[in-house]
């Protein structure tokens, strides 16, 4: 009797459970999926054999995320990471960047997403290092608090030059970007989705090159108040596939540029924000 | 088919009559079994001669039949059959028999019958097929051993069992059972069966489905965890995303320690969980305590919840005190947020509960030993003023086995029916002084805490509901 209890529990320890597991595992997030890894041996080994689970790192808000990041990349399971999290997270910095170019290539190759959101610690350096390693970057994102900008021109260049394959781009609330910036921005040539929300240096210049974007299908313009009709229209000829728009709180448009849009992607767009326009009637 | 061809005096006959003889001869064969059949029991069967089966194949029937048969166990030809019916007759024993004998039989064979006589309107002879004989039951082996008979329309639901039918012809009798894999065992192919009765009824809407599903799956986390596994291995796809589901929603949000308890699984810290650069809590034995006690709070919420209308002394775990105060200290710890907010859903009524429990309370030892275990959290937090000289000894493991069988010392019936009022009062006062305390900023609570140290007993961080 005890054996035949004991035989039970480990099958259930062993097979069920682990099994069941992995059925299971495909509706959980990241954070829940680790927690379930761990659980016991059996189960670890299990979904470890699934690399389909393994294409996430969260790391949103945890802290050491630097230190974290570089033992997660060197996890085998990990080799083929498509998407990584670091929004908001604490305690990463250049250096670690550094580190993982030079220690976690390999691991960097398939990577197309990469959120750096709220990464307060991260600069020009960081970033280059970082964007280096993932050719097939298709997910950019730099979303900051506004205080602490340390993103400079040739930082922003460095992405574009060497994730050429962006399709999105988040920049929101990064003022310190000049026209500069924007000058290499064309050889995104599959740019789809560019959030520039809060770029109060950019000016019709800068704007101009991004319309040689032609792909754009949503771009964000929020408070970019020194953009005028020349931008817009610029965009609107260029950027025929654009669905949505926002010039929310930019005082320089008027309605030539309105007329430029409906002429251009009036079979496309969607959405049109013009709040605060007071240029417009 | 292959029986008719190789049985001896039968006709040439071109493709289409030959069809047409086959379902003419199956049909009748069936119908001759169930004579056959009957005839053994003695009791007469009778038939209606302007069934269109038979008019259809006027051509190869010359005679129809008529009247009453009674047939026989050996029955050479019922009266008035036609000149294939030698045939048939052969072809008729020939499955009985072999239906008998509990030969390998093609359940195919049966079921082409009975969809010839459908077709051909004769619901009557459908009626007399439907029979034990002829009905279509399909045998399943678990592996305990035990072998029953379910019926094809709700086994053949199940992927694995249709491809075994079909593919292999098993099921067909007890010799030839299917075997289930090894995850079905009785009880949860009961489950299985009875999912597998009401999906397959073609008619029902969308929302009674989903209803039955809603029902279905209340049951405990390890026959969940059974059923998922079972029905995987039966490849039967909708109940697993069902169970899955419903599992998913057990896990998401807990801590390892937690899950384990809920499944069963040895707990012990893993070499994993030791290495894992992506787990969730800080690596603080603090936290691990704090996840333990809430796994066990909340299974202990659900059995009161259970038992709510039965007057019973209900343990009262007083991990909370422990809780409240780790987190209170630990408070602004960045990974800290699930606790929090899990916690702070249930401040209240725990707090109540921890203030009447620690009131009601007599001896001082497990006192000490949270004030041990918060002590040295305190010293690290630089508090240690607060805290009339206790031992400094940093083994929460002790508090965790301290708290545990002293439980049942606590009464915690009907809570707030019980309190007599002015202990209410007061209860409500702390209460309200330690909601007030908790939702302040770390630095706000220092201070606090700080003046508090000077002016009396720490009431609130030790919680001693005697000194008040």
């Amino acid at each position: 009797m005890e054996g035949e209890g004991e035989e039970q529990t480990s099958i259930w320890n062993k097979e069920t459970v682990p099994k069941v597991m992995k059925i299971v595992s495909t509706r959980l997030g990241q954070r829940d999926l680790i927690s379930v890894l761990l659980l016991s041996p059996w189960i670890h080994r299990t979904l470890i054999s699934y690399p389909s689970l393994w294409l996430s790192i969260d790391l949103r808000e945890m802290n050491n995320a630097g230190d974290r990041l570089i033992a997660a990349l060197s996890l085998p399971r990990y080799q083929h990471v498509k998407q990584i999290s670091l929004e908001f997270a604490q305690d990463i910095d250049d250096d670690h960047l550094e580190v993982i170019k030079s220690k976690c290539l390999g691991s960097l190759q398939d990577l197309e997403s990469l959120n750096l959101n709220g990464c307060q610690k991260i600069s020009d350096k960081g970033i280059e290092a970082i964007t280096s390693c993932c050719l097939k970057l298709k997910v950019f994102s730099i979303y900051w608090n506004v205080r602490c900008v340390k993103m400079t021109d040739s930082g922003l260049q460095q992405v574009f030059v060497k994730c050429s394959f962006l399709q999105s781009l988040n920049l929101y609330a990064l003022s310190s970007f000049t026209d500069e910036a924007y000058k290499k921005i064309s050889v995104l040539s599959h740019l789809k989705f560019l959030d520039l929300c809060g770029a109060q240096n950019l000016s019709d210049d800068g704007l101009s090159c991004i319309a040689k974007c032609k792909k754009l299908v949503s771009l964000n313009l929020t408070w970019c108040v020194r953009v005028t009709d020349v931008g817009v229209i610029a965009i609107a000829e260029s950027c025929t596939s654009l669905e949505f728009l926002s010039l929310f709180g930019i005082v320089g448009v008027t309605d030539k540029c309105l007329e430029a849009l409906s002429k251009s992607c009036a079979n496309t767009m969607t959405s049109l924000d013009v709040n605060g326009c007071i240029g417009i009637k | 088919m292959y029986m008719i061809l190789s049985l001896p005096g039968t006709d040439i006959l071109t493709p289409w009559a030959f069809s047409k003889h086959l379902e003419y001869t199956w049909t009748r064969a069936a119908i001759l079994t169930q004579f056959v059949q009957a005839g053994s029991e003695s009791s007469p069967c009778e038939l209606d001669q302007r069934t269109p089966l038979l008019s259809s194949h006027g051509s190869l029937c010359t005679q129809s039949f008529g009247g009453t048969y009674s047939g026989h166990s050996n029955a050479t030809s019922p009266k008035n059959m036609g000149h294939g019916d030698h045939v048939v007759d052969q072809v008729a024993r020939s499955l009985y028999v072999g239906y008998r004998n509990n030969a390998t039989m093609d359940p195919a064979w049966f079921a082409a019958v009975e969809t010839i006589c459908m077709l051909n309107g004769c619901a009557m002879i459908h009626e007399a097929l439907d029979t034990q004989i002829m009905k279509s039951y399909i045998w399943l082996q678990t592996v305990d051993g035990s072998i029953q008979q379910v019926e094809q329309e709700i086994a053949m639901f199940c992927p694995m069992i249709c491809h075994e039918v079909i593919q292999k012809g098993m099921g067909s009798s007890k010799n030839y059972a299917i075997s289930l894999p090894q995850q079905v065992n009785p009880a949860v192919l009961s489950l299985i069966l009875d999912y597998c009765r009401f999906h397959q009824v073609p008619g029902r809407s969308n929302k009674e489905r989903k209803s039955f599903d809603e029902k279905f799956i209340r049951m405990d986390t390890k026959r969940l965890c059974e059923l998922t596994s079972a029905a995987d291995s039966l490849q039967l796809k909708p109940l697993v995303d069902l169970t899955s589901r419903a599992l998913a929603r057990i896990i998401e949000g807990k801590a390892p320690e937690e899950i384990r308890e809920i499944f069963h699984l040895p707990d012990d810290l893993t070499e994993e969980e030791k290495l894992e650069p992506l787990k969730n809590a800080t690596d603080d034995p603090r936290i691990r305590l704090l996840n333990r006690l809430y796994a066990k709070k909340r299974k202990e919420l659900k059995e009161r919840e259970k038992l709510k209308n039965v007057e019973v002394d209900e343990e009262l775990v007083d991990d909370r005190s422990v809780d409240d105060l780790l987190s209170f200290i630990n408070g602004d710890d960045g990974d800290s947020k699930g606790i929090k907010t899990s916690k702070s859903k249930r401040k209240n009524r725990r707090r109540k509960d921890l203030l009447k429990s620690t009131s009601a309370h007599e001896a001082t030892k497990n006192h000490n030993k949270e004030s041990n275990g918060l002590n040295s959290v305190c010293r690290s937090a630089e508090v240690g003023q607060i805290l009339p000289g206790v031992d400094a000894t940093t083994n929460l493991q002790d508090v965790e086995d301290d708290i545990f069988p002293n439980k049942n010392e606590f009464d915690d019936g009907d809570i707030d029916d019980e309190i007599d009022p002015t202990l209410k009062e007061k209860i409500d006062r702390e209460v309200e002084d330690f909601a007030r305390r908790l939702n302040s900023d770390w630095p706000e609570r220092m201070q606090e805490i700080l003046s508090l140290g000077q002016e009396k007993k720490p009431v609130h961080l030790s919680l001693n509901g005697k000194g008040s």
